[in-house]
């Protein structure tokens, strides 16, 4: 089991149709990706297909990842990845028994919700989760956790290989379903991951010593020199 | 000399640590104890009731077709007794039963007996070992013709007793051959003996194949972090590696490191050697580990020596114990960097750790 991580690409890669709406950047290891990009999918699981509606960018603002929705509207996808998980997780011995998202919503209206929320280790439907975690968004400034130890987001499992690619990651999309219109800004995104490793157990090494052997100057003995004398 | 186990006695806190590396025959009848050691260390205390113990040698001697090569066990001694006498080694081949399934050396009316099965004593000495003081004993199995063994006894150096006229080890003992401190053949009579700084080898080395003469051994622990990657995890408190592993075992396992990957290493500074022996003979590395019970495939790992910046393995590579703590041990008998005897020096300067290897 490994704490939050968080994204550590150091790169900015944008879809190529997004235009930034304001110089500051957007936290490292986001991406995001629009549908003139390809291979995004409209829903997990189906096939592939782009969204008819001219969906609306994300941009950059107060170092959070901001996307503002009219009535109906829906968000272009948001991809967070590159965590790095292949530095900590084996890629062999460890079964992956879940999985958990903390998402920090920096600002929301009441009106957005999410529309789509997968675990992703690629930019296809086939690259992702089963489970879409959509559903009503808290409303305000709130951090909140999507998934749980032994949460595989419909997945019978998830194989070391995605795991430890830098593509994993999440991809979420909002959407504006109340009637009104508001904003929605994500500051960061996490992940935790939670593991059991029937192959390999954990090393616990406690204790290190070394013995020297060597002569004894016999300066500390106390020498018994009760030896018989065998006269002849 | 090939070394196949020694012990010093001092680096454990309390009489669970022992155990975590010596086999008891009954707990209760072994005691560490605290500055009670030949050299103001620890020693082990075995009472004469049936209470021996057996160390955990790196590779059991294997006398199924008798015994091949010479064999020595040498230690320090101090006897508690005034009735009915200690037995100081014997060979078994099982744990199950007292150490008197082949031969043995006994010490009783201060005289040393040797003892070949549960027969009738064989041969004793003229000279004597009286109480309370440590003493230096030096026993060799001699492989005699037809793979018997010839027990001689050395005391401060000098020949005690010895017997050629019988076999001491037999043809039938299997595959898994013991050795045994401790214990009596009869009950309690309230006798117990102290050993320290045992050494155990036998005459397949390059050099040293016969008494090693009186020889002490120096406990050192890691003082700081290696040159090398300490890639485990730190728990427990403290705020670098070596602080996990610089205690007792036993009552400090509140402090560990811990890694689950494949080529992770620790490698530490030790203390200063507080004298210079005349000879070193070997350094041994101990290390106190276990790997959890999830695992399915024991994991291995090798004891690691730095020296002159460069890393060398033990020879042996250790399949992990699961669940517990147990101590596994690794010794170089020349350093590796120059195939030559140990100096202090060398010593000082060496890093030593361990390396996860699969």
């Amino acid at each position: 089991m490994a704490d939050f991580v968080s994204p550590t690409v150091n790169e900015f890669d944008w879809g190529a149709d997004l235009a930034l709406g304001s110089d500051e950047p957007i936290a490292e290891g986001w991406r995001l990706c629009g549908t003139s990009v390809g291979g995004v999918p409209a829903a997990a699981g189906t096939a592939f297909a782009f969204d008819a509606r001219a969906n609306t960018d994300w941009y950059s603002a107060n170092n959070a990842a901001t996307c503002f929705l009219t009535t109906a509207a829906t968000s272009e996808w948001l991809r967070a990845y590159n965590f790095d998980f292949a530095s900590f997780i084996a890629a062999s011995g460890p079964t992956i028994d879940g999985v958990e998202v903390l998402i920090d919503w920096s600002a929301v209206d009441a009106d957005l919700s999410i529309h789509s929320l997968f675990l992703s280790w690629g930019a296809s439907a086939a690259t992702m989760s089963v489970t879409n975690k959509s559903g009503a968004l808290p409303g305000t400034a709130s951090r909140v956790v999507y998934g749980g130890p032994t949460d595989l987001w419909g997945e019978t499992s998830i194989a070391l290989t995605d795991l430890r690619t830098s593509d994993f990651g999440v991809s979420l999309r909002t959407i504006e379903d109340s009637g009104g219109s508001g904003w929605g800004s994500i500051n960061s995104i996490s992940m935790k991951i939670y593991w059991s490793d029937t192959a390999d157990g954990e090393v616990r090494v406690t204790q290190q010593y070394v013995e020297v052997l060597g002569t004894s100057a016999l300066a500390n003995v106390v020498q018994e020199s009760n030896r018989a004398i065998v006269v002849t | 000399m090939a070394l196949i186990f020694m012990d010093g006695f001092d680096g454990y806190d309390d009489d669970a640590d022992v155990a975590n590396k010596w086999d008891h025959a009954r707990t209760a009848e072994i005691e560490l104890q605290s500055g009670g050691g030949a050299f103001g260390g620890d020693a082990l205390r075995i009472h004469g009731t049936y209470g021996y113990s057996t160390p955990p040698l790196a590779k059991y001697i294997n006398y199924r077709n008798g015994l091949g090569n010479d064999l020595f066990v040498t230690f320090w001694a101090k006897f508690n007794d005034t009735s009915g006498g200690v037995f100081m080694m014997g060979f078994g081949s099982s744990h199950s039963g007292q150490q008197r399934d082949n031969g043995r050396v006994a010490w009783n009316a201060d005289k040393v007996t040797l003892y070949q099965n549960t027969g009738p004593a064989k041969a004793t000495s003229v000279a004597s070992i009286s109480n309370g003081a440590w003493v230096h004993v030096s026993i060799r199995m001699r492989a005699g013709a037809g793979g018997v063994a010839e027990f001689e006894v050395y005391h401060d150096d000098v020949l005690m007793v010895d017997d050629t006229t019988n076999a001491y080890i037999y043809l039938l003992m299997g595959d898994t051959g013991m050795i045994h401190f401790g214990g009596t053949g009869t009950a309690s009579t309230g006798g117990y003996w102290d050993i320290d700084d045992l050494v155990i080898y036998d005459d397949t080395g390059s050099t040293m194949n016969s008494h090693i003469g009186l020889h002490k051994i120096h406990t050192l622990r890691p003082t700081a972090n290696g040159s090398v990657a300490n890639n485990s995890t730190l728990n427990g408190g403290g705020s670098s590696n070596y602080e996990a592993v610089d205690d007792d075992p036993g009552a400090d396992t509140a402090t560990y490191l811990t890694t689950s990957t494949v080529g992770h290493i620790d490698t530490f500074e030790f203390d200063a050697m507080p004298e210079e022996p005349s000879e070193i003979f070997a350094v041994q590395s101990n290390i106190v580990m276990y790997e959890d019970a999830t695992g399915t495939t024991p994991r291995t790992f090798a004891h690691k020596t730095v020296l002159s910046a460069t890393e060398y393995d033990s020879d042996d590579q250790h399949t992990l114990p699961l669940d517990t703590y147990k101590a596994r041990t690794a010794s170089w008998e020349v350093n590796p960097d120059t195939a030559a005897e140990w100096t202090k020096s060398e010593i000082d300067a060496a890093e030593f750790g361990f390396e996860i290897k699969q």
